[in-house]
């Protein structure tokens, strides 16, 4: 029984420790002072840009595929398959493409930065950085953390875009059960740029919980490349469970029982 | 310029390709030595599976409860509430958790928390040189390594399977009570969309899965380049590359089970 | 377990100063980590303008002294004295400022492997100076020519070998004109040849320089050849410190086996 609750029993000890890491990174991107280092925030964004966003569409788009087929099967057996637009359009863009959205950045964004943090750790680059009078929680950590800000937004947008072209590829020309014109129809008439706002929400405030643990685990490694390698696991487990958390508070305070759409019941 | 651009494209996709050969070869191999004598990975695989239970229950838990509350709960009932026909609750479960979610969040957190810790762990015995060391001793690591985590893995995804659908199903269940409903007619439409297809397509689904984690997370793990990020790049491309394994997969898998079950696909 | 008395017969803690002041000094400093002493009360001078040595068996706390006197590292009890002032009693800020009078020489040299060799060593500059990149590419280039990489400028860190990362590491860390200059092992991963170039190198740069310079390391060959001043130091405290020649003459049991590398003696493989 001791060995099952392990995991949970460190990540509550560990907490604390976490939270104030957060805190100090956060209060650095605030207060300005990783404005010092903007050209390698720059080079974070752009980092980020080319060795991640085409993966992250490619989930997304995955996942939008599935979302239109399956909407098209159940609403067709509902009766009302004219709606299938709904269904798609609240499956994409309330649920599924910000789960989708951060299970890539877990994966690759997430754990990429623990391991070259971790990397940097461990063949004393941080506290070469802190010998050089340059204060690394700043430097390495908050410019990330910038970077991603600055990116991950319009990352996100576009892939919103990628998987409505998933989801309408789905359901009009795959599975047909509706024309282009009636899926347009009900999909655009069931959003509104409110739920646009709470979807982007939703997904930086993934992005940004990622990003900081992945920054935890990587600052702090220690132990070898060996040391390195479980961090990098670790962070994956902490941020999996995380998503899924902000993404359920997300949907409870955002829609809570109200469905905001266009026809009472 | 034009050269260099097409040079940058080109070796990435190589490399891909040959990476995807590499692990059909690991796969043909590993079960061939699982199947044919001697069978030395019995306790192996035992400690494998348990190592997969202790590390994957508790994130299991939370991310079904939370995701199968949300998503196909809370938004699925707001959506039924339009209609009118809030009682379907139970038949949008069938759908969305045993059918989709289930499997997907289970190779989620399989390859998020079981992957990246088997690739951390072989990924770590090939910087300490265990592998080499293994096969001078006349081991061979794929029968010895490799196949009881494959095994234990496959096993470990298609039971969680049920018990993420489990746990859905309760997340499911508050969704109703926030909505004040009674219990009733979510458990009838449920029970009347319940198909036996729609189960072992869920499990047969997931067990591939588990061996689709199994093979990239061993594979990563055990060509894991030395240096100080070695093990930790070994981590991160694998659990992408699951990822999207699965994914793919997934869509595969979905179009086939509803093409050839047609009548899985009315909800009465 | 052996008692206090026992662990420590041979820490008569002699000093024979050197006749200069002390640009680093611990004062009773005790350091652990979890249920692992590593420093036990450690005394200990290092003088100024010399090249010291801190030499002692692999997991005494040599590397942990480094990083007590940048500030890395706090001690729990006791006190580090780098040029009068007291360095854990220095804000985050002052800290900062404080550790521009060093250059750190890290096991690996810790190039960052993001950046070529040359943009490596102009990083200080960049971070801590106003100077142009004329003026910076005329002191970087000078640094590269003087550890022998005049034309490697453009290498990636990835692309050289442990000995050339060193070098390098040792441009970085003299491109601020530091005052104290510390090395951690470094010629741990090197063959003899090279290991012997690296010493000749750092006195080489000591003697055009000048500064105070402090070399870790179990290696007794490097010890010969670069040590001004050495400080003996085992199980978290001195056993012995003073000048190269005095220490090469120690009747101390411990000194002498280490300083002579024979199997007899105080220490065992523990």
């Amino acid at each position: 029984m001791n060995e099952l609750l392990a995991m949970p029993r460190e990540w509550l000890s560990a907490a604390g420790e976490i939270g104030r890491f957060m805190g100090t990174v956060l209060s650095d991107v605030f207060g300005a002072r990783v404005l010092r280092f903007s050209g390698e925030t720059l080079r974070q964004a752009g980092i980020l840009i080319i060795s991640s966003t085409l993966i992250i569409w490619a989930l997304m788009f995955v996942l939008g595929l599935e979302c239109g087929i399956e909407g098209a099967y159940f609403l067709e057996a509902q009766g009302a398959p004219a709606y299938s637009g709904v269904f798609a359009a609240w499956c994409d863009l309330r649920e599924i493409i910000p789960y989708a959205f951060g299970y890539m950045l877990a994966a690759k964004v997430g754990t990429g930065i623990v391991a070259e943090l971790g990397a940097m750790r461990i063949s004393d680059e941080i506290d070469a950085l802190e010998v050089m009078g340059v204060d690394s929680m700043v430097f390495l950590c908050a410019t990330r953390l910038l970077g991603s800000w600055l990116v991950l937004p319009f990352v996100y947008i576009a892939g919103i875009g990628g998987a409505f072209l998933a989801s309408y590829i789905a359901v009009v020309q795959q599975v047909g059960v509706v024309s282009s014109g009636g899926f347009e129809l009900i999909f655009w008439e069931f959003q509104n740029p409110t739920d646009f706002l709470f979807s982007l929400t939703k997904a930086m405030v993934m992005a940004t919980v990622i990003v900081l643990v992945g920054c935890y685990y990587g600052y702090n490694a220690s132990g070898g490349p060996v040391g390195v390698g479980t961090a990098t696991a670790k962070s994956m487990v902490l941020n999996l469970v995380l998503v899924h958390l902000i993404g359920m508070m997300g949907t409870q305070i955002f829609w809570g029982q109200s469905p905001k759409a266009p026809i009472g019941g | 310029m034009v050269r260099s651009v097409a040079e940058r494209a080109y070796l990435p996709a190589r490399n891909l390709l040959e990476e995807i050969g590499d692990m059909m070869i690991l796969t043909g191999r590993t079960i061939v030595s699982a199947l044919r004598p001697p069978y030395p990975y019995g306790g192996e695989f035992v400690s494998q599976f348990l190592f997969v239970l202790k590390l994957c229950w508790f994130p299991l838990l939370i991310s079904t409860l939370a995701i199968c509350y949300a998503a196909p709960g809370l938004q699925a009932a707001n959506f039924l509430t339009l209609f009118g026909a809030l009682d379907r609750l139970g038949g949008i479960f069938i759908l969305a958790a045993v059918r989709e979610i289930g499997p997907a969040v289970t190779a989620v957190v399989l390859a998020g928390v079981a992957g990246t810790a088997i690739t951390a762990d072989l990924g770590a015995r090939k910087i300490r040189e265990e592998l080499d060391a293994l096969q001078v001793l006349g081991v061979d690591p794929v029968k010895n390594l490799v196949v009881p985590r494959f095994l234990a893995l496959m096993v470990a995804t298609g039971l969680f399977n049920v018990y993420a659908i489990l746990f859905g199903i309760f997340g499911g269940l508050a969704a109703e009570l926030v909505n004040h409903q009674p219990l009733g007619p979510f458990w009838t439409t449920f029970f009347e969309n319940a198909d036996t297809t729609d189960l072992w397509g869920s499990v047969v689904k997931c067990t591939v899965y588990g061996a689709i984690i199994a093979i990239i997370c061993c594979y990563k793990g055990m060509t894991a380049s030395g240096g100080a990020e070695g093990v930790g790049r070994a981590v991160n491309q694998a659990v992408v590359l699951a990822f999207l394994a699965v994914f793919a997969f997934n869509y595969v898998f979905t179009q086939m089970l509803l093409a050839t079950h047609p009548e899985i696909l009315v909800i009465k | 377990m052996a008692t206090v008395e026992q662990q420590f017969e041979w820490h008569s803690g002699k000093n024979r100063s050197a006749g200069v002041p002390d640009a680093i000094e611990f004062i009773d400093v005790y350091k652990s980590f979890g249920s692992n002493k590593v420093l036990q009360g450690l005394n200990m001078g290092l003088p100024e303008g010399m090249i010291s040595m801190i030499l002692g068996p692999s997991g005494t706390g040599k590397s942990v002294c480094i990083k007590h006197i940048v500030g890395l590292l706090y001690p729990d009890s006791g006190d580090v004295v780098v040029h009068g002032q007291s360095v854990p009693s220095l804000s985050d800020a002052e800290l900062f400022e404080f550790r521009r009078q060093f250059g750190v020489l890290f096991q690996d040299g810790a190039l960052f492997g993001s950046l070529n060799l040359y943009d490596n060593v102009a990083f200080p500059l960049r971070q801590h100076t106003e100077k142009g990149e004329e003026e910076i590419a005329e002191i970087v280039n000078r640094r590269l020519r003087e550890v022998g990489l005049g034309d490697a400028g453009q290498k990636m860190p990835n692309e050289l070998s442990g000995g050339m990362r060193k070098r390098a590491g040792f441009a970085r860390a003299l491109v601020l004109d530091p005052q104290i200059v510390l090395f951690d092992e470094p010629d741990s991963g090197l063959d003899p040849v090279r290991t012997a170039l690296l010493c000749e190198l750092i006195k080489e740069i000591h003697a055009e320089n000048g500064g105070t310079y402090v070399v870790i390391t179990h290696d007794i060959m490097s010890a010969r050849r670069v040590a001004e001043y050495i400080a003996v130091l085992w199980r978290g405290r001195i056993v012995e410190a003073g000048l190269a020649q005095d220490l090469f003459d120690s009747e101390n049991p411990f000194v002498k086996q280490f300083l002579s590398g024979e199997s007899a003696g105080p220490l065992g493989m523990e």
